[in-house]
């Protein structure tokens, strides 16, 4: 039964495959070959010696002889067995190695992706970026475990050598009739000599089998330390080593994001937004929305102001979504009286923080458009940029200057008026 | 020659040396290819989960080991074939046996060779 594949995000898959040493593997398929050829030169060699042993001691003529090349034709067929078996082994082991140098050379590149879309400003429930790239890296795990499954069954042991033919009885009691010789062993010329050899002994070989354990909910935390997260476990929410936002623990599930509407509610409370994106003090749904543009979470305006374009999964109506995925510049403070309205008027409706949020953020939507449009991600057709409404009428507080201009050098320059 | 074995010994004493000589060198070789790839074990599938690589690593691990042991075992079989060729070819030049007796020494000859071969091994081991 192939793994549980669900059960793993893209780094928990990524932890799996980079012990995989394709140098190594290749070695060993080497030495399978090699192996393999040893064997066939000696078994075509042990045939040859055969032939030439019972040209001179026939087996027609001398039962004795044959009883021996009965014996050398036992070794020769175990070593053509062996041999055939390390030639399909080395087959199997080669095709194993390649689905997993496979898999392992198509899951690495997405590895930085996902570490990038996990720091980026969206949130996971928003945009669901870490998914798109954990169902990839799942995707081929199951091309590879196919593979394998297919190229494993290649992978078989030779039959243990055993000296004797099955159908060989008890070796019978040589009668003491004189005759010298034997090799002067302690079994020569006693019976059960064969009976008391076992043959080839196999010496086992550990198996290493160590995977990660699976996770009920592996979508709930990146677990960019490599490790699967588990329930509770670091990964939900906790940002990592690499100091990036983890917010699929702190803004928990992704049911509560409005599929349509703009009626629901982003979770409201204290959730932190680890990783610096605003500082200590950014809050979702805290004190200083960010300032919710139109159409986004518009209602109730629990969730702030922070201007999120929807992504995949969240359609909002009248507006395609944007997927922004880039921090904001340094420094950006969400929620800071310069970016949204006034503390103390947190969460009053999307009304609240117009206005000024978008003045705030239009060079971070303008430099995230730059940037899509270097990477080529942008679409042939256009993608409607964020737009909001500014308030008008407003009365200018700040006149032009109507005095008539004076250019002159000023006072006190030498050489002149002297 | 005996009457009733038609046998060439110089032939199967020369028989003996070939194949001693192929145990030093050709069987030895083979012999220690297979004692590195069972030192490397397995090699692949370590964190894998699931049974299908499991079951290829199991295996694979069986391969390893079945085919080291026969590689050693036919190292130290050539050796005893090569002992006991030249035995038959010392005893057989002098001793007149009939066919019989001569099937019967033959067996014999092998079952105490690898008795022999079994018992030094077992030595030492321990």
């Amino acid at each position: 039964m192939g793994a549980d594949w669900d059960a793993y995000n893209l780094p928990a898959i990524w932890s799996m495959l980079k012990e995989e040493n394709a140098c190594t593997g290749a070695d060993r398929v080497l030495s399978w070959e090699g192996l393999a050829h040893d064997v066939r030169t000696q078994h075509r060699r042990l045939l040859d010696a055969k032939e030439s042993l019972a040209a001179v001691w026939s087996p027609d003529k001398n039962p004795s002889a044959r009883i021996f090349l009965d014996r050398m034709d036992l070794l020769a067929a175990s070593m053509n067995d062996t041999l055939t078996r390390a030639e399909d082994t080395r087959a199997g082991l080669r095709g194993v190695l390649e689905a997993l140098g496979a898999a392992q050379a198509e899951v690495q590149p997405w590895v930085e992706v996902r570490q990038n879309a996990t720091g980026d400003i969206i949130p996971r429930f928003v945009d669901h970026a870490e998914d798109e790239y954990d169902e990839k890296a799942r995707q081929a795990m199951r091309r590879a475990e196919a593979a394998i499954a297919d190229h494993g069954t290649q992978i078989q042991p030779p039959q243990l050598y055993k000296p004797t033919h099955p159908r060989d009885g008890p070796v019978r009691e040589l009668s003491g009739d004189g005759a010298e010789g034997g090799t002067g062993g302690t079994g020569a010329g006693s019976s059960g000599g064969l009976n008391r050899s076992s043959g080839a002994q196999p010496v086992p070989v550990a198996v290493p089998h160590d995977p990660p354990a699976p996770d009920r909910f592996p979508d709930r935390g990146p677990a960019d330390t490599g490790e699967p997260a588990g329930p509770g476990m670091p990964g939900d929410g906790i940002p990592g080593p690499s100091g990036g936002p983890d917010l699929a623990g702190v803004l928990p599930t992704p049911s509560t994001v409005p599929a349509a509407g703009g009626s629901g509610l982003v979770p409201s409370g204290a959730g932190t937004v680890p990783g610096g994106i605003g500082g200590p003090s950014a809050v979702i749904g805290g004190p200083g929305s960010f300032g919710v543009p139109p159409g986004v979470f518009s209602g109730s305006g629990v969730g702030g102001g922070m201007p999120v374009p929807l992504g995949r999964g969240a359609a909002q109506p009248g507006r395609q979504a944007v997927p922004v995925r880039s921090a904001m510049p340094s420094g950006t403070v969400i929620g800071s009286p310069g970016t949204g309205t006034k503390p103390g008027t947190a969460g009053r409706g999307a009304a609240a923080g117009r206005g000024a949020a978008g003045q705030q953020l239009g060079p971070q939507t303008a430099a995230n458009r730059a940037r899509r449009d270097a990477a080529g991600q942008e679409s042939a057709d256009g993608v409607a940029d964020q737009t909001w409404e500014v308030l008008d009428g407003v009365t200018p507080v700040i006149a032009p200057d109507t005095r008539p201009p004076r250019h002159d050098p000023g006072p006190g320059v030498l050489g002149l008026h002297r | 020659m005996p009457d009733g074995v038609q046998i060439q010994t110089d032939q199967v004493n020369e028989f003996a040396q070939d194949l001693r000589a192929d145990a030093d060198k050709g069987f030895a070789s083979a012999a220690d290819r297979g004692a590195d790839l069972h030192a490397h074990g397995v090699v692949f599938g370590k964190s894998i989960p699931g049974d299908t690589v499991l079951d290829a690593k199991n295996r694979y691990a069986e391969a390893l080991a079945n085919t080291e042991a026969n590689l050693r075992e036919y190292r130290r079989m050539a050796v005893i074939f090569a002992e006991v060729a030249e035995q038959i070819a010392r005893d057989f030049a002098h001793v007149d046996m009939s066919s019989e007796a001569a099937q019967l020494r033959v067996q014999a000859l092998l079952d105490g060779a690898i008795a022999n071969a079994d018992a030094v091994q077992k030595g030492g081991q321990a």
